[in-house]
Order: C-alpha cells, then sequence, then structure tokens
C-alpha cells in the first residue's frame, strides 16, 4: 500500500476515534503508533524497531521543555485569578463603569470575559467562570434570558486572542513562528471583537430596550468599593497583557509574574478580611487552583505529546508533502481554498476541542496554504495572499483561531452553548441559541474584514 | 468506593500537589530572576550590578518536567482528558460502555509502556551521566520519579473503568 494512502486511513481512523468518544489525545497517539507499524510494513526501510526507541525519552524530552513552561503556569494563573475572585472584581468594576449606559451589565460581561479570558486564556473556562458571576446579577436585574446567555457564550470565546492566550502559544509552536509576534497580532482582532460585542450589545438593547432593564442605583460606598477593587485587578492584568504584547516580557517569565503578583494579591485580601472570610486565596483555594492545574495542564500536555507522534507518523506517510505538491500544481483559487479551510475549521469546532484541531488539522492546512501561496521563499510582490511566508503565518493562525472558536458558538453544538446552559438550566438551548447568532454574525463580519485587511494583524508586530 | 479504591485516589492526588509544588518553586526561580534584570535596569545607571538566576531556564525546564508528568495520573482519575461526547450520547449503551472500556485499557497499556520505556530511558540518561546545558545537574534524579508517574496513571487509568464517563 502507498505510504500516502496509509497516512489518509490514519486520518480517518483518527476522525472514528474521536466520534466514539476515545480521548483526543489517545486517539491521536494510538494512530500515530499504528500508523507508523503500518508504514514500516509497507516501507520495509522505516523499520519500527528503532521507532519504538524514541520513547525512551521522548515524552520526558516533551515536557521537559522550557518553551511549553508557559501551559501550565498561564493555565495556574487563570485558576488562580477566578479562585482569588478577580473575575467577581473585573465584572462588579467595569458594571460600576457602565451602570447609566443600558444594556451596562451585558457589556461589563464582555469587558470581564476579555480581561479574565485574556489572563485564563481558554474560552471554555472564561465561559465558566463569568456565568458563575454574571448570571445571578442578569437574574437579579430581569435580563431577558436569551440576550444574558447569549452575551455570556460569546463573551467567553473572547478568551482564544486576547494575549496572553494558550491557543496562540500552541499555534506558534506548530507553525515554528514566534510565540510574542503572536501575541502582538492578536491585539487589534482582539480589541475589535470586544467593541464588535459592545455594539451589538447596544443596537440589540436600544431596538429592543426590555432585552436590559435599567440598573438600580448603586450606593456610593458600594460604589467606591467596586472601582477600588477594580484597580489592582486591572493593574495585574494590564501588566501581564501589556507587557507581553509590546514584548517586554518573555512569555514564562511574564506568566509566573503573574501567578506571582495574583498569588501575593490574593493572599494579602485573605489575610486582611481574615480566616474562613470569602475573598481573596486561601490555602484551600492555592490546593484547588494546583489540582484544576493537574488536570488541565495534565490534558494539554498529553494531547502536544500525541500530536507530535501523530505528526511524525504523518511525515512518515508524506501526505502533508503530497497535500502541498498538489496545491502547488493546482489552479484553484488560493482565496477561496482559504476561505473552504476556514469553514472546515468553523465545523470542527463545533465537536471538537480547539487545542486539539489546532494541532490535527492546521499541520495539513499550513504547508497546502504556503505553496498556494508561492512557496516558503515567495516573497510579498510575487505572493497569492500578497505577503511573505512569516507573514501568512500569523494572518493564518489569527483567522484559524477566530473560527476554531466561532465553532464554540455554531448551533447545533457549540460547546460554550452547553457550557452556559449547564448554569442556567432553566434556560432553553434553542433561546441560548437565537441569543448567540448576532454575535455569531458580527463575527463573520470581523473575520471577512480581517482576511479582506490583513494589516490589522501585523502591523504590531512589524512596528513592535 | 472501595479502600484501596481510595487510598489510591489520595496517593494520585497527593504526587499532583507535589507536581503543583514543584511548579511554584519553578514560578519562584522565574521571579527571582525577572526580579534581578529589572533590579539591574535600575542599579546599572549608579555603577552597581544585579545579575539574574544564572542557569534559571535550566532549573525551569527540569521542574516542570517533573511536575507536568505528576499531572497526568491526576488528570485521568479526573476525567480530564477530553473527548468528543456528541456523537457517542445518541449510541446504544453497549456501545457506549465498549467505548470506554477500550479507552481505559488503551490509556493503561499505553501508560504501561511507558512505565517500560521510561525506565530505561533513566538508566541510559543515568549510564551516560546527562547534565543540563548551564548549571550542570544530572537529569535524571528530575526523569527518575516520571516512572512513578506513569505507574500511578496506570492505576488511575483502571480506577475509574466500571463508570461511564459523565457527558455534557
Amino acid at each position: 500500500m502507498e505510504r500516502e494512502i496509509i497516512g489518509l486511513l490514519g486520518l480517518v481512523a483518527v476522525f472514528v476515534l474521536l466520534m466514539v468518544r476515545v480521548p483526543v489525545a489517545l486517539a491521536i497517539l494510538l494512530t500515530g503508533i499504528a500508523g507508523s507499524y503500518a508504514i514500516s510494513l509497507a516501507s520495509p526501510f522505516l523499520k519500527f524497531g528503532p521507532y519504538l526507541l524514541q520513547f525512551k525519552s521522548a515524552l520526558w524530552n516533551n515536557v521537559a521543555n522550557y518553551d511549553l513552561s508557559v501551559v501550565p503556569l498561564f493555565v495556574l494563573m487563570g485558576l488562580l485569578a477566578a479562585e482569588g475572585g478577580l473575575s467577581r472584581d473585573l465584572f462588579k468594576g467595569i458594571s460600576v463603569l457602565t451602570r447609566n449606559t443600558r444594556g451596562g451589565v451585558a457589556m461589563a460581561t464582555i469587558g470581564a470575559c476579555a480581561g479574565f479570558g485574556a489572563v485564563s486564556g481558554s474560552s471554555i473556562a472564561t465561559a465558566s467562570t463569568m456565568s458563575r458571576v454574571a448570571l445571578p446579577e442578569f437574574e437579579r436585574l430581569k435580563y431577558d434570558r436569551g440576550f444574558a446567555t447569549g452575551v455570556l457564550a460569546a463573551g467567553g470565546t473572547l478568551g482564544i486572542l486576547i494575549p496572553p492566550s494558550v491557543a496562540l502559544v500552541i499555534y506558534a509552536i506548530v507553525v515554528e513562528g514566534s510565540i510574542i509576534e503572536m501575541f502582538q497580532a492578536a491585539i487589534i482582532p482582539g480589541i475589535m471583537a470586544a467593541l464588535f460585542f459592545v455594539i451589538v450589545v447596544y443596537i440589540r438593547v436600544r431596538r429592543n430596550p426590555s432585552l436590559a432593564p435599567p440598573m438600580p442605583e448603586m450606593e456610593e460606598a458600594e460604589r467606591r468599593e467596586a472601582l477600588w477593587r477594580l484597580i489592582p485587578v486591572l493593574l495585574i492584568f494590564g501588566s501581564i497583557i501589556i507587557g507581553l504584547g509590546l514584548g517586554l516580557f518573555t512569555p514564562t517569565p511574564a506568566a509566573s509574574v503573574g501567578v506571582a503578583l495574583i498569588l501575593i494579591y490574593g493572599v494579602s485580601l485573605r489575610l486582611k478580611a481574615g480566616k474562613g472570610a470569602d475573598v481573596g486565596i486561601g490555602l484551600s483555594g492555592i490546593k484547588k487552583a494546583l489540582l484544576d492545574t493537574a488536570k488541565t495542564a495534565g490534558m494539554i500536555y498529553f494531547i502536544l505529546f500525541s500530536a507530535d507522534i501523530l505528526k511524525g507518523f504523518f511525515a512518515r506517510s508524506g501526505l502533508p508533502m503530497a497535500l502541498s505538491d498538489w496545491a502547488a500544481n493546482s489552479t484553484l483559487e488560493p482565496y477561496m481554498i482559504l476561505i473552504a479551510m476556514l469553514i472546515i475549521l468553523i465545523i470542527l469546532g463545533c465537536f471538537m476541542e480547539s487545542l486539539s484541531m489546532i494541532l490535527v488539522v492546521v499541520p495539513f492546512f499550513w504547508p497546502v496554504l504556503v505553496e498556494l501561496n508561492g512557496g516558503d521563499y515567495a516573497t510579498a510582490s510575487t505572493a497569492a495572499f500578497g505577503m511573505d511566508a512569516d507573514d501568512l503565518k500569523i494572518w493564518f493562525g489569527i483567522l484559524a483561531l477566530i473560527v476554531v472558536e466561532l465553532g464554540l458558538i455554531t448551533p447545533p453544538v457549540g460547546i460554550n452553548v452547553f457550557v452556559i446552559k449547564s448554569f442556567s438550566p432553566q434556560t432553553p438551548i434553542m433561546t441560548i441559541f437565537r441569543g448567540v447568532m448576532p454575535f455569531f454574525t458580527i463575527e463573520l463580519v470581523r473575520v471577512a474584514i480581517i482576511i479582506a485587511v490583513p494589516s490589522l494583524c501585523l502591523l504590531l508586530p512589524r512596528l513592535l | 468506593m472501595s479502600k484501596a479504591h481510595s487510598f489510591f485516589a489520595k496517593i494520585i492526588e497527593l504526587w499532583a500537589l507535589i507536581g503543583g509544588v514543584v511548579l511554584l518553586c519553578a514560578v519562584l526561580v522565574t521571579v527571582i530572576n525577572a526580579a534581578g534584570f529589572s533590579a539591574n535596569v535600575v542599579v546599572r545607571n549608579f555603577g552597581f550590578n544585579v545579575s539574574g538566576l544564572p542557569g534559571y531556564e535550566d532549573m525551569v525546564t527540569l521542574f516542570v518536567g517533573f511536575s507536568a508528568l505528576a499531572m497526568f495520573p491526576y488528570c485521568q482519575l479526573k476525567g480530564g482528558n477530553i473527548a468528543v461526547d456528541v456523537f457517542i450520547k445518541s449510541a446504544p449503551i453497549s456501545v457506549q460502555w465498549a467505548s470506554h472500556i477500550f479507552s481505559s485499557l488503551a490509556m493503561a497499556a499505553i501508560a504501561l509502556f511507558f512505565v517500560y520505556m521510561l525506565s530505561l530511558g533513566v538508566a541510559e540518561v543515568k549510564s551516560d551521566n546527562t547534565e543540563t546545558a548551564v548549571l550542570g545537574w544530572p537529569v535524571w534524579p528530575f526523569m527518575a520519579p516520571s516512572v512513578i508517574s506513569c505507574a500511578l496513571w496506570v492505576i488511575a487509568s483502571m480506577m475509574n473503568i466500571n463508570q461511564l464517563p459523565k457527558t455534557a
């Protein structure tokens, strides 16, 4: 059997295993090992024995990696922020600032999702954390449930793009790009997303004021307290985001400093409030954050390792090379292929987790795009997309991550929607989907704008 | 829950917590290094010099390597390894059980394979006297606990075999 056919069968096997609920990391690891065995049978010079010997050190080498140390650190930072109530402080503080605007709590939710999502780097974590914080407030103020849950589901998607984001780190590693440049490239599209969502809220509430009843007056002391608590949160989140965006820190020190600042702030809040108080971070909070980090980071590391093994199998099969050769010789319109890839990512995003998708699918798409663009050495003036391979890497990464997250709110199986549903069981799932649709539409507009104006992604990496 | 189940669950949790504490050590050395560099930016104007922590990247790499693998068994025990629920939800219960048992056994087999391969790897790294690039620390003492991590991973894979995972 041809090696490329084995590669193709391997790809099919991954999806079959995923459909029968085999854990993602296990599905791709099994396929990687079994596929390499099948290739060794088809091509005796690719021996299986020496291949197996790499496992003496492969797992250790994969996890004992300085570049990947940002993964557990960012995860821990997000969990400590949630544990220490920073997400609640952020939400309450922004609510005070937007209290005079109709729909202000929805806008504050989007702002808090953007801020917290940046630190947690995960859409699902953002959606669930902010649901706990904002849903009681929406209920208290009698916001329309479809509207409120739609805001939360859409707001949760902001986490992936605004730096620091684990997904951006993983993408940069997959395409061998610069993590810092990816962070810089994501700033403008991330701010655009938050702004567009706020505009959607504003328009919807203006057209139908019953969606968001006005906020009752807050007491002066309550207002002052909320604003006072917002300052350290903004300083901590802001210093990490701006420092990374401007390239002042590299990712690992930024994440470590973030963890340390949040710990110091959270513990001092607890010490000030006294033992047993419900603010800040105590020992049990630290323990919970460490264990939750183990659960999340363990999953990410296992997927990263397995994806490396799968990548090795596909490289042996020659399938990515065959695809890029096909792309180089085809007469297909590059932009049509790009849009087809984005549509595939949206569809896959409906049921696959974003990191797994980046790791499994992007290694196939990327070489095809490079060839369609004119190859590794294409210059901006000769390339099909009007940019060299380095810029293409950044631009495609941002587009891919946006559409991957779009899948999380795409009917019928957007995962974020189901997360929100678990926090608001009385809201029918179709009501949440209806609430999400305006945000979904504006996201498509954002994707179209970024396709039409790549500078929105490329400007900051060039300037900074 | 049987006594053995509860005993191993506690061991796995403790192991993950040890991994978490080591991760905090990585945070500490990175922060000290960053503080050293930042202080140097200020004091060098006055003719002084504060250095960062030499070889901190080596320390972070080893600490995170240990810590990451210590997380695997806990992640497995708590069902942290994500899977696609969408299609299996509507499948007959026998298919759901078949898939779950296959996944648990395959996971245990993979983890067992790593116990064996990493044991060979640790022995090789020890006999080669492999050291870190800057600090010259031997790698094997940090790598050896990964064998324990994988052994606990085998146990964690088998602990929930009689229980179907919850779907979203």
